[in-house]
């Protein structure tokens, strides 16, 4: 009854030898009544690319994952897994895995009978279960494992199983929905590494959703941040995080002080000059078109204190907030328009004393590091 | 209404005073039949003059009984087994489904189980005449049946409302269709609510007096049924005997369920 299955979703030659699906989105939209969960969206991931998902609760995120291992049909669009549009198939047809937030292991069976859940479903021989059974058990190093109930792991054994089972048939493409959401920090901080090295010894495709920019930036090759149901970027971490394209990538990966333009004054190539709406003049850095409607962004590890004339934008300020965090101090500074807040950043260091609050200082950021960007 | 109680010890205790009352009054009288048979007279008194297992061995020994008990489990197990599998049925489609005015529906369900029973006794006593069934095993059956989906539905309801639908998402990613979907997940999440369900329909079913009067005969005669004629004509102790063994009987199946309910709850908390 599953030979069925696999010929569902034709593999391409690349994919005997264990790398992932390439999937397409093409103009994958999703509505309920007049309310849009997710405008028309197209992106491509590449085979055996690590992809995340991140954006703010209710930014399409979820939706996009769902409509994705088939629990959402989307009003529009269509999802081409090597070339196959699998849109139309009922979810036990992609040959997709699926990691759930809460892992959703079967209570009723127990760890090995979990993995093999899916070998059993397609009709692989006892023998063969067996054995691939083991040999991911293995993997996930839980080789004695096999004969305990999932309630009675702990929640990273438990992940494991969980990756375990969803990956032991090879899947197409790898789905993870905020998988180490309900983990503490450093039991996610080794999983992260865990799945990493998984995934590359698989060589899936895997579409990772969460919430947390720091996860997403450390284990995707490229990450998507949604907003309000809109791809805004799509890119490397780092790409995203030096070269952001709106305000919203800029403040949603890391930290920046956003400052709205009111008139750009003039451009030559990439070299702008802008006039604030509090009025400070700026040299900026421009990788398209200046448009009004657009900001500055500046980075807080970008900003120069003290012997700050040296930079093409420099101005005088006070010290309003002085937080030190492991490693660095992290300064708030009130330009002298006394509108502008500006965030800067600088490792710390013993030699180095302390500005204190409410003291004059002058700061300043060269034009490279003032990024003009598009859009609200 | 809890916090008032956990916070004024004098509420806590009024409480508590009322639920004594209220199960002394509800389960003494039930209790006071016991004593009655073992009496070693022929009638029904109170308290009992001397001790004698006699109407045990008449109620062993009377084929009538004997024939009312095969009769109650004809009727009792499959009547409880069809509303095991319409009421799991009906609780999946109100619990998982999309379908529009669940709660109605789900209220719909319930009903029969709300309304008095002679109600529903009174408009299936024509139509059984209409089908010609009227007497037979399947006219009973199919009463019972409408009187005990609810509790299925009740039982079900709740043991697919304690867990997310994420098992029955992961199942689907992992490779089940539908039918295993349900054979390999849902219904081993939800067989503690199945079979207390299944419980429950057939003690109620096993118990059931009125629609037995309507719908039954004397060749398709439930228990509960002869204990009343028998009331009606004798007043022997073999009726007090009859009743504590049904006593002993459902409150064994009770015992069996609520410990089945008892024991998935330990477990789910375990997992938790």
């Amino acid at each position: 009854m599953n030979q069925h299955l696999m010929a569902d979703i034709k593999r391409t030659a690349a994919s005997a030898d264990k790398i992932g699906a390439i999937v397409e989105f093409d103009q994958v939209a999703k509505s309920y009544g007049a309310v849009c969960a997710l405008q028309p969206t197209t992106f491509q991931v590449g085979a055996g690319e690590f992809f995340a998902v991140i954006g703010p609760s209710g930014s399409g995120k979820s939706t996009l994952l769902g409509i994705v291992a088939g629990f959402v049909p989307p009003t529009a669009g269509a999802i081409r897994v090597n070339g196959t549009d699998v849109v139309s198939l009922a979810p036990y047809k992609r040959n997709f895995g699926m990691v759930f937030q809460n892992y959703a292991l079967f209570p009723h069976m127990t760890v090995a009978e979990n993995i093999a859940f899916p070998l059993r479903m397609r009709g692989v021989s006892k023998a063969d279960t067996a054995e691939r059974v083991r040999r991911m058990l293995g993997m996930v190093r839980l080789a004695n494992y096999g004969e305990r109930r999932p309630m009675e792991l702990s929640g990273g054994q438990q992940q494991r199983v969980a990756l375990a089972r969803a990956a032991v048939y090879d899947p197409l493409l790898l789905l993870m929905d905020e998988p180490l959401g309900a983990l503490d920090k450093n039991l996610r901080e080794e999983m992260q590494e865990e799945i990493k090295k998984f995934q590359a010894a698989l060589g899936a495709t895997v579409i990772y959703v969460t919430h947390d920019q720091h996860e997403a930036a450390f284990m995707a090759d490229r990450i998507a941040i949604m907003r309000n149901g809109r791809l805004e970027q799509a890119a490397a971490p780092r790409e995203l995080y030096e070269r952001p394209l709106t305000p919203f990538v800029a403040s949603f990966l890391g930290e920046a002080t956003l400052l709205p333009v009111k008139e750009i004054l003039s451009q030559k190539g990439e070299e702008v000059v802008v006039k604030t709406d509090s009025g400070l003049k700026i040299c900026a850095t421009v990788r398209s078109i200046a448009q009004a409607g657009s900001s500055i962004c500046i980075r807080p590890e970008n900003v120069v204190l003290g012997a700050a004339s040296k930079c093409a934008n420099s101005f005088s300020g006070v010290i309003e907030e002085v937080l030190y965090t492991t490693g660095s101090i992290r300064y708030r500074v009130r330009l002298a328009d006394t509108q502008t807040l500006l965030t800067a950043r600088i490792p710390s260091h013993p030699d180095i004393a302390l500005l204190a609050h409410g003291e004059r200082v002058e700061v300043g950021w060269r034009r490279q590091d003032a990024l003009l960007v598009s859009g609200d | 209404m809890r916090a008032t109680a956990g916070t004024w010890p004098v509420a806590r205790w009024g409480v508590l005073g009322f639920t004594a009352i209220v199960l002394v009054y509800l389960v003494i009288p039930t209790l006071v039949i016991m004593p009655l048979s073992f009496s070693s007279e022929s009638f029904l008194r109170f308290p009992p003059p001397g001790f004698s297992m006699r109407w045990y061995e008449a109620f062993a020994g009377s084929a009538d009984y004997r024939a009312a008990i095969l009769n109650s489990i004809k009727i009792g197990v499959p009547a409880a087994s069809l509303a095991t599998v319409l009421g799991t049925l009906a609780a999946l489609a109100v619990v998982r489904g999309k379908l529009p005015g669940r709660r109605l529906v789900g209220a719909l369900i319930i009903a029969p189980l709300v309304l008095p029973q002679i109600i529903l006794a009174i408009g299936l006593f024509p139509v059984m005449i209409r089908l010609g069934l009227i007497g037979t095993y399947p006219a009973i059956l199919l009463g019972h049946t409408v009187v005990c989906m609810p509790l299925v539905f009740i039982t079900v309801s709740s043991s697919l409302r304690s867990y997310a639908p994420t098992f029955e998402l992961a199942a689907m990613t992992l490779g089940a269709n539908p039918w295993n979907t349900f054979r390999f997940v849902t219904l081993p999440m939800i067989k503690p609510g199945v079979i207390v369900g299944f419980i429950f329909a057939f003690t109620f079913s096993f118990d059931e007096l009125i629609l037995a009067m309507f719908l039954t005969s004397p060749a398709t005669r439930t228990v509960p049924r002869l204990l009343w004629e028998q009331l009606n004509f004798q007043m022997t102790p073999v009726i007090a005997a009859a009743t504590v063994v049904l006593l002993v009987l459902t409150m064994g199946l009770l015992l069996v369920a609520a410990l089945t309910e008892r024991h998935t709850r330990a477990g789910r908390r375990t997992e938790g």
